[in-house]
């Protein structure tokens, strides 16, 4: 009896101070990581929207409610960007949107283009802790001849064609990470699908192959 | 055995992957590419210094408060408190890549956790720090981190030649090349590890006869 409370004191003591450096540490950085995570989604979106000058948030208010239903407090979420040729809000260029998709070992996100067409212009993954050497290289263009998987092959797609070529389409998958490729095809495709069901009202988007 | 032994023997002698075999599992992940290579071996010496400077300190004072019957029944919890000291690091490591080296982060923020489960890690913290005081321990860790990240570069070295036609992705046979897929994928990892393994003990067992 003695033995384990005298065990249980020195293995409490010893995650104590684990915890406590370690909370610390994340209070020191957190603000830092915040920002690295703006600069890069920012980053992105110059990637995937290339003749854009200005990129406009378009928010949205969800309600924050606490376990009774009352309403605590309206948060913006980012839905979707705006692309202007532009500095005045003129020349609409084009949209972009952030899909998630559950890859082998991790969510794989997306920072995807949508040209005023309804297709898909550039691509761009933001995170990503698939396994390396075969998922991870899916924020790269595979350095093998033949077919072979980029980034760049989403270009121009639309909703119908955002498959992967084991499930009988056009999208080429990694060499042995077909759950990572898979997995960003598919986010893409479903994102795309809830987006241009929700900007075809406002906008002129003909998206013909719609499913 | 002198400070400088114990820092020269993880090179060769001791060399964790190939004498010792320990952390073939990261290995086989990251030693793809030299640039990979170079990322998780100085991620990993970070880990391994502090955390065998830390258990070493931990024993030490541990020694201090506790009676010899103590002592003894704390010895039954060690493995725990290792890996709660390991897995503290890590995540430091983690968080503060994130904040202020955003590159390497990005291109090594997944290797990082599979420090934690390195059993070279924790073979040192409990086969060596626990055993001998802090000195000796700091250098066994800046040793066998510097042997780790060598013999992860030698095998990443002809991974990357053969499975990418590339050193450090700088291309050296030309596009015509058609890579050797396989060295790329985890088997080449394993022919390549056999292959160093067999050749070290060839020239070994050559002193021994001359």
């Amino acid at each position: 009896m003695n033995n384990i409370i005298r065990l249980s004191i020195v293995l409490t003591l010893i995650t104590a101070i684990a915890a406590f450096v370690l909370a610390e540490i994340y209070r020191i950085t957190k603000p830092q990581i915040e920002l690295q995570k703006k600069a890069k989604t920012l980053q992105a979106l110059q990637i995937v929207m290339p003749s854009a000058k200005l990129i406009v948030p378009v928010e949205r208010k969800v309600d924050v409610k606490d376990n009774k239903g009352n309403v605590l407090y309206r948060k913006s979420v980012v839905e979707y960007y705006k692309g202007f040729a532009n500095p005045d809000t003129t020349g609409l260029v084009g949209y972009a949107f952030e899909a998630y998709g559950s890859g082998y070992s991790s969510v794989v996100e997306t920072m995807v283009g949508v040209d005023t067409t309804g297709k898909i212009g550039k691509i761009k993954i933001i995170s990503q802790k698939e396994t390396p050497g075969l998922g991870a290289r899916c924020v790269e263009n595979e350095p093998f001849t033949g077919k072979k998987w980029t980034t760049e092959q989403f270009v121009g797609k639309g909703i119908s064609e955002l498959k992967v070529d084991k499930d009988g389409g056009p999208i080429v998958s990694i060499t042995g990470a077909t759950i990572t490729s898979r997995a960003v095809t598919n986010s893409i495709r479903e994102k795309l699908k809830t987006f241009l069901a929700k900007i075809k009202p406002e906008h002129k988007i003909t998206a013909e192959d719609s499913e | 055995m002198s400070l400088s032994a114990e820092f020269i023997k993880g090179i060769y002698k001791e060399n964790p992957v190939f004498r010792l075999a320990l952390g073939l599992c990261p290995t086989l992940a990251v030693s793809t590419s030299i640039s990979n290579a170079i990322g998780m071996g100085a991620a990993t010496t970070f880990v391994l210094v502090s955390s065998n400077t830390i258990v070493s300190v931990l024993i030490f004072i541990l020694a201090k408060v506790l009676s010899e019957e103590g002592q003894k029944s704390v010895n039954k919890i060690r493995i725990p408190m290792f890996i709660v000291v390991i897995a503290s690091f890590v995540t430091i490591v983690e968080m503060v890549m994130s904040a202020y080296f955003p590159a390497l982060s990005e291109s090594l923020g997944i290797f990082i956790p599979l420090i934690v489960v390195n059993c070279i890690i924790l073979g040192r913290a409990e086969g060596f720090a626990s055993k001998n005081s802090i000195l000796p321990s700091i250098m066994d860790g800046i040793g066998m981190g510097i042997g780790f990240t060598l013999a992860l570069i030698a095998i990443a070295f002809l991974r990357e030649l053969l499975g990418s036609g590339a050193i450090l992705g700088a291309n050296i046979f030309g596009a015509d090349y058609k890579p050797v897929l396989l060295m790329i994928l985890p088997p080449g990892a394993f022919l390549v590890i056999g292959i160093y393994l067999g050749a070290l003990n060839w020239l070994d067992s050559r002193k021994k006869h001359s």
